[in-house]
Order: structure tokens, then sequence, then C-alpha cells
């Protein structure tokens, strides 16, 4: 199976939205730790600074911390902050903490935050201390926070945030979908347009222009440049339906006077020789030519849709009833029957007509069984009619049915030696059909019963 | 019979001067259409053949100035085929008759004969050759004495081999003009029909005397002048 377009998009679409989620979060997990810790040690050293004067109780000095802070971060770390007191007096596991920090006292990492705050990293237990104080520290206010507390809290923001993609992906990957349908279709619309238009075009229409208004400015070229095919396309169509048609033009006249020497010279040879007889199959020979020639000029015409015709009403059960006449007196091996409602009438070009409906006998007696059958049937149909012609034949090629109307085709080449034509007689005949708006088609039976179809009107499909 | 022929395809013109001139008319040919208006125009012609497609003045504006001026000579057009609408064109200019390329001399004659006759009001009901009388009113053929109904088929088929007498015909050009069919049926209709239609004259005829409808083995049929009697 093809791939769908939309699908691909969509695919696509959907793997670079997963790769810069991924990107984007293999980067935030990289630079977070690092900021978060940059703004809480800030943070600290601003509290410190901001909140010395009410320190000796820690609702206060938190609330007051946080007043000084806009980000919401911080609320969460801020019951992680533990706030050392000059006059530690109860031995918590914080003042431990305090004190053991206080002991160490090394300032070699010391940063300065502002002119009064220094921000400190301290390792006691193993572990990392951030320590914010006072510069100059009388009163031996600290702020301490330990690194663990900030990763650990880090990682539960992750967490979240990991909870709310889970939730929020099946929205993402629909929205994600219908963006990709709506952009598609707004892509496919003016293809589409373009597709209709080619899809009339055919040998017949060629040479009318392709008619789409680009309504993107992005295809007016790809217009162009199918409307620059066709052309292309309609040249040399016409070049080379005109060429049928000139070289059957210009065969017709040395046609001519070949056929009317050769009858000069039956006339004139003695009667019943050898060589009136050669000189007989000669102009036979010729007749042929000339016959082939006329079918070539005739669907030549057919090709550029310039058949002449001369439209009439015509009796079209009459038409047939005499062919069916005739074909009893031309015939005798067969048993030709017929079964044709009366007073069926058609608007057409009788000559042109008696050659489908010629051609079509033609076939079913050269193309017929030892002893075999011909069958005719008219009746009406809908508002228009069917006629069929129904034969046995020996060994149909199993294509027969799809490949009758083509030019030049004459069936199981091995059979079609021993039998007469050229093989343009049903192409000929589809083509008066078609001018007819009528439909010409050939169905072959598993019993070998070859049944020929012309109904009218054409089913439009 | 002076006939003028107007025609620009000098090789088609050969060959028609060639099979008119040996049945035994004057052609007189020109090749564009003012020369052949300009020769209408002087008369002395008893027919005119005129090409449609020529130069200078195509053939329908050739005949539609010669009536304008006057000119009633008969005309036969000679047309390509599946021109249809020229064809009825044609008689609309006041052709008499046409033809359609690629033809046969031997018809054209035939057309040239039939044209004069009914312009002469002299188209007779009867066809004479030889002994041979058809009567086109009442359908019946005499000869030797014996006068015989026929079909209207077998009608057709004597008519069409006396117009022209002494010429063969192939049994594809005997289906072609008396059934009206262009294409090989793979039938001996044609056989059967002759067969009937001799079998028909030749009764009660004394042997050794046949109707002068002549079978030349793988050749065709042709209607003799005199009536043959074998030996």
């Amino acid at each position: 199976m093809r791939n769908s377009l939309r699908w691909k998009i969509f695919g696509n679409i959907l793997l670079a939205v997963f790769i810069i989620f991924i990107v984007n979060r293999i980067i935030a997990q990289r630079l977070t730790p690092a900021a978060v810790k940059g703004s809480v040690k800030e943070h600290i050293g601003r509290s410190v600074a901001a909140c010395k004067d009410i320190a000796e109780n820690r609702e206060l000095f938190l609330g007051c911390a946080l007043q000084n802070s806009d980000e919401v971060i911080y609320s969460g770390l801020a019951r992680h902050y533990i706030l050392c007191l000059p006059e530690e007096s109860f031995s918590t596991q914080q003042s431990a903490i305090c004190r053991q920090i206080r002991e160490i006292r090394s300032n070699d990492s010391a940063e300065l935050v502002s002119h009064e705050v220094e921000i400190s990293e301290q390792t006691v237990n193993d572990e990392v201390w951030f320590v914010a104080k006072l510069k100059s520290n009388p009163t031996g206010l600290m702020i301490v926070i330990r690194q663990y507390d900030i990763d650990n809290y880090i990682y539960s923001l992750w967490n979240l945030r990991a909870q709310v993609v889970t939730f929020t992906a099946p929205f993402i990957v629909v929205c994600l979908l219908i963006l990709t349908w709506y952009c598609s279709s707004l892509i496919m619309a003016p293809i589409r347009k373009i597709e209709q238009s080619l899809k009339k075009l055919s040998s017949k229409n060629l040479d009318q222009p392709i008619d789409i208004v680009p309504v993107y400015k992005e295809f007016g070229s790809f217009i162009a440049v199918f409307e620059l095919l066709r052309i292309r396309l309609n040249e040399s169509f016409v070049q080379a339906r005109r060429f049928a048609g000139d070289a059957s033009h210009e065969l017709k006249t040395p046609l001519t006077i070949l056929r009317g020497n050769a009858e000069r010279m039956i006339a004139r040879l003695p009667t019943g020789s050898e060589e009136q007889i050669r000189m007989r199959s000669v102009a036979d020979e010729v007749e042929r030519l000339i016959d082939i020639t006329e079918k070539l000029l005739l669907l030549s015409s057919a090709d550029a849709n310039i058949i002449q015709h001369d439209m009439k009403e015509v009796s079209i059960s009459d038409v047939i009833g005499q062919l069916v006449l005739d074909s009893q007196t031309f015939q005798s091996k067969f048993n030709i029957t017929s079964e044709l409602q009366p007073k069926i009438l058609w608007n057409c070009d009788q000559n042109l007509i008696n050659q489908i409906f010629y051609n079509l006998y033609t076939n079913a007696v050269k193309y017929n069984v030892e002893g075999g059958w011909i069958k005719m049937k008219l009746v009406t149909e809908g508002q228009g009619f069917m006629f069929s012609m129904s034969n046995p034949t020996a060994n149909p090629p199993g294509d027969l049915a799809k490949k009758a109307f083509d030019r030049f085709y004459r069936g199981d080449s091995s059979r079609a030696r021993d039998i007469d034509g050229v093989g343009l007689g049903l192409s000929l005949a589809q083509e008066i059909a078609r001018v007819h708006g009528s439909e010409l088609s050939m169905e072959v039976s598993a019993e070998n019963i070859v049944t020929v179809r012309l109904s009218y009107p054409a089913n439009v499909l | 019979m002076k006939i003028l022929l107007i025609e620009d395809e000098i090789k088609i013109a050969e060959f028609t001067i060639l099979g008119l001139t040996s049945a035994g008319f004057k052609v007189t040919h020109v090749s564009n259409g003012a020369a052949g208006l300009a020769a209408m125009l002087e008369g002395g012609y008893d027919l005119v053949i005129l090409d449609v497609m020529l130069p200078a003045l195509n053939g329908f504006e050739v005949l539609e100035k010669a009536r304008d001026l006057g000119s009633k000579i008969p005309v036969i057009f000679l047309t390509a085929k599946g021109e249809l609408p020229n064809r009825l064109k044609g008689f609309e200019m006041g052709g008499d008759d046409y033809i359609s390329k690629p033809f046969f001399v031997e018809e054209l004659i035939a057309r040239l004969k039939a044209v004069k006759a009914r312009k002469n009001n002299d188209d007779p009901d009867e066809i004479v050759v030889g002994e041979v009388c058809l009567n086109k009113v009442s359908n019946r053929v005499s000869w030797q004495g014996n006068s015989t109904l026929l079909s209207q088929r077998e009608f057709s088929l004597v008519e069409f081999l006396m117009r022209t007498p002494g010429h063969i015909f192939s049994r594809q050009e005997i289906l072609k003009h008396v059934w009206a069919i262009s294409f090989n049926p793979e039938t001996n209709v044609v056989d059967v029909y002759i067969q009937r239609i001799r079998k028909k004259l030749n009764r009660n005829q004394p042997e050794g005397i046949e109707f002068p409808i002549e079978t030349i083995r793988g050749v065709g049929y042709r209607f003799c002048d005199e009536s043959k009697v074998s030996a």
C-alpha cells in the first residue's frame, strides 16, 4: 500500500514535537539545578539582609523572606530553611547544624551577594549546605539550607511536570492530528482541483486550455507547467493525427490510378488467362489498400473530433431488419436468428451506422464455428435501445474483450492469418458509436460465446 | 460527347482522360477554377466534371458563378470521400451528380451517360444492349422472346452489368454497387444471384444459347455486347 501524505506529515510533526520535548528536557535537567541553586543562594542572602530584625520569630522571618520574593518556587523551599539564631539554647538537630557550621567558619568559598551579605557553601557530615549571613555579623544570624533538600525539591518539581505532560500528551497529539489534517487539506485543495481538471483531459479535448485559476501564488507555476505540457502534448497529437490523415489522403490518388490501370488491364488481357486472374488479385489488393486508407482517414477524423455526419431520424429496427435479411441471403451455413423490437427510431447518420452493423456482422461470420449461429437482438432500454449480436467462437484469446477495440488488433494471431481483415473495423465502429453518443462493448462468456452490444445512450461513468 | 474536366491533380486528370477517351469521349482538361469557369462560359461542351478542391476558385464557387451567368451545362462533382456536407452543398448549388474519389472510370462513364440522358429528358424506361431489353417500369427483362420478371436485387444486378457492357466486374465490386456494402461478407451471394438469373432466362432456350452474363473464372462477371453462342 502506498503511504498517505497526511499520515506522513502527522508522523513527522509528532516526531519533531517529541524530539523538541526530549531536547528541552535534557537541557532543562542540565541547567535547572544550577540555576535554582543560584537563585536560592540569592534568595537566602536577600532574606537575611531584609529580615534580620525579626529573626527571633521563625514564622515571621519566613513570611518576610517570602514577601521579598515573588517567585513561587521559594515558598516550597522556604520550609527547608534553617534559621540559625545567635543565642542557640536548645540542642535540637537544627541547632547542632548551626553550631557545626559556625565552627567550620571557613570563608574560602564565600561570595558576596550585596555589600552586607555573604554566601558560602559548607560541608558538614559529608553534606553540602548553603549558608547566608551578614558580613558584619554581630548577632550571628544565618540561614542555611541543605543542597540535598534543594535537589529533592527540584526532583519533585520534575515529577510534577512529568505528570502534567502525561495528562496533556493525548490532547497535544489530537491537536497535532487536527492541525495536520487541516494543513494537508489546505495544501491538497488546489492539487485536487488540478487533478480534477486533468482528469477531464482526453485525446478529444487536448486542444482546450486547462481551466484552473490558481488560488495561491505558489501553485501558479505548477499549473503553468501543466498547461505547457498540455500544449506540447496537443501539438504532437495534432501532428500525429495530421500525419495519418495526410498520409491516407496522399495515398488516394496513386491508389485510384493503380486501380484504374489494373481494371483496364483486366479488360484487355485475354479472357480467362492466368495474367487476367493475377491482375484481378492485384486490383483486389489495391481495393483493400483503398479500404484501409479510408478507414484510417475516418479514424484520424474521429481522433480530431471532425467526423462529418448527416444526422437524420432513422428506424434502426428497419436498418437491422435489412441486415438480417441480407445476411440470411449471404450465408446458408450459419443459422441466423433475430429478435427485433419494431419501430425503434434513432437520430443517426445511416451511412456511418451501417458500418457498425456490417462490421459486427462480418466479424460474427469470420470468427464463427463450423455450423454455428448468429443471433441479433434489439430492445428498447430506458430512453434508448440496446442492440446485441452474439455468436459462438473457437478458442477466443483471454483478453479479447479488453483488446478487441484496439487498432490493428486481430485476435489470436495463428488463426487471424487465415482470416481476411486488418483489425480496424471494430475500433472504427467504436468511434462511430461514440460520435452518436452510444457505446460499443464486448463480452465473452465461459461457453466461448462472443456478444457485442451497442447501447444508446452510452453509460457515462 | 464533349467533356470539360476541371481537375488540378495532374495524375488523376491523366488517368481520367485516358479512360474517357478510350470510351469515345472528347475531353478538354483545365487545371484551375478560374480557367475552368472561363471554359464553361465559352460553351461548346456537353458536360463538366468539376473537382471541389481547386486552386484559384473552388468547385462550388465555379459552379455558383457559372449558374449566375446563365450556364445550364450539366455538372458532376468530384469529391473526397467522407465530405458528406460537401456533397449536399454540391446538389444545393445545382450540381447534377457527384462521384467520390477514389472512383472507377467505368462508374464515372455510367454517371456521365445517366446525367446526360436525364438532362435531355431521354432517360428511357428501357435499357437495350444487343438482344437484351431491361424495362425499368415493369422490372422485366426480355431476351430471345422470353420475358421474365426479376426481383429488385436481380434487376439491379442485371442493370449494373448492362450499364457498362463488356467490362469485367469483380464480385466485390458487384456487392458494393448492387448490395451497397463495401466490405467482404464472405458470401457467394453474387454467384447465387447470377445462377438464379441465368436459370430464369435460359429456361425454354435451345441447348447452347445462354443469357449474355459471362463468368470470367477467377476474375468476375461481365455483360457481353452480343449474345454469346457457345460451341
